[in-house]
């Protein structure tokens, strides 16, 4: 009787750290989204831009300053505080290639969220079904 | 059942060391994710055809010489790769004191009992 409350009880917790990892999975895909979101507008952005063309620059919310662009170049990180100055379509390039890399770690998050769907699925029955059999014990004892 | 207070001395000891352990590997996991950017920062600052590059100083973009940045890059990459080699070191150490103290708490547990 008391192997199996162990059991039960380590089981338990099984399905609690599986819950955390899955809703860890669960924010970061949806981290990634956002990321890729706000990349995918910056493509768009760069796209619609050319030089020597006047644009509004947003200050603030609804607050815009016109603006010219001098040539066809950004600025991209490469580290947190280092930005290198590339053309346009290199840009894009850099953009296109993390959008395709935070797709990747998208789709690997996605398996492994369903694995653990899964195996929560499977634990959650497993423990169900030990309890009942746990009750059906103390009653005929009782 | 109460353990008796050498053993119950020697698990704490087990917990601080794990605790430290802990702390190694996740100092480990962020000068290693330091030096992966740096690296990859390098790796860019060679693709770039420009001269200069910018950095940002609190909130203000400043032009740097490319070669400055690079030596700069490169000295960083040096120190953070002495930085992985002593914490390695470090974790080594710990995880054979960790071992050792783990082998002498099984031996003492069954005289105990």
């Amino acid at each position: 009787m008391e192997n199996m409350a162990e059991d039960l009880r380590q089981k338990a917790m099984a399905l609690e750290i599986y819950n955390q990892q899955l809703q860890m999975i669960q924010s970061e895909i949806t981290s990634i989204r956002a990321l890729k979101s706000e990349i995918m507008n910056s493509i768009k952005t760069i796209e619609n831009i050319k030089a020597d063309e006047e644009t509004l620059i947003p200050v603030g919310p609804g607050v815009f300053l016109k603006a010219k662009i001098v040539d066809d170049k950004a600025l991209i990180g490469v580290k947190s505080d280092i930005y290198v100055e590339k053309s346009f379509n290199e840009v894009i390039e850099d953009l296109k290639k993390s959008v395709e890399d935070l797709d990747k770690a998208e789709k690997e998050g996605m398996k492994k969220a369903e694995e653990l769907a899964k195996a929560i699925t499977a634990l959650r029955k497993e423990l169900q079904t030990e309890i009942q059999k746990a009750q059906q014990a103390q009653d005929k004892k009782q | 059942m109460e353990l008796p207070p050498q053993i119950q001395a020697q698990l704490m000891q087990l917990q601080q060391l794990q605790q430290q352990l802990q702390m190694i590997l996740m100092q480990k996991q962020s000068v290693e994710t330091e030096l992966k950017e740096c690296k990859k920062a390098l790796e860019e600052l060679e693709k770039s055809s420009s001269d200069e590059v910018y950095k940002l100083v609190g909130g203000l973009f400043v032009k740097r010489k490319k070669e400055d940045v690079k030596k700069e890059l490169e000295e960083k990459v040096e120190t953070l790769e002495l930085r992985v080699k002593t914490l390695e070191k470090q974790e080594e150490k710990l995880q054979s004191r960790l071992k050792e103290l783990q082998e002498k708490i099984q031996k003492m547990i069954p005289t105990a009992q």
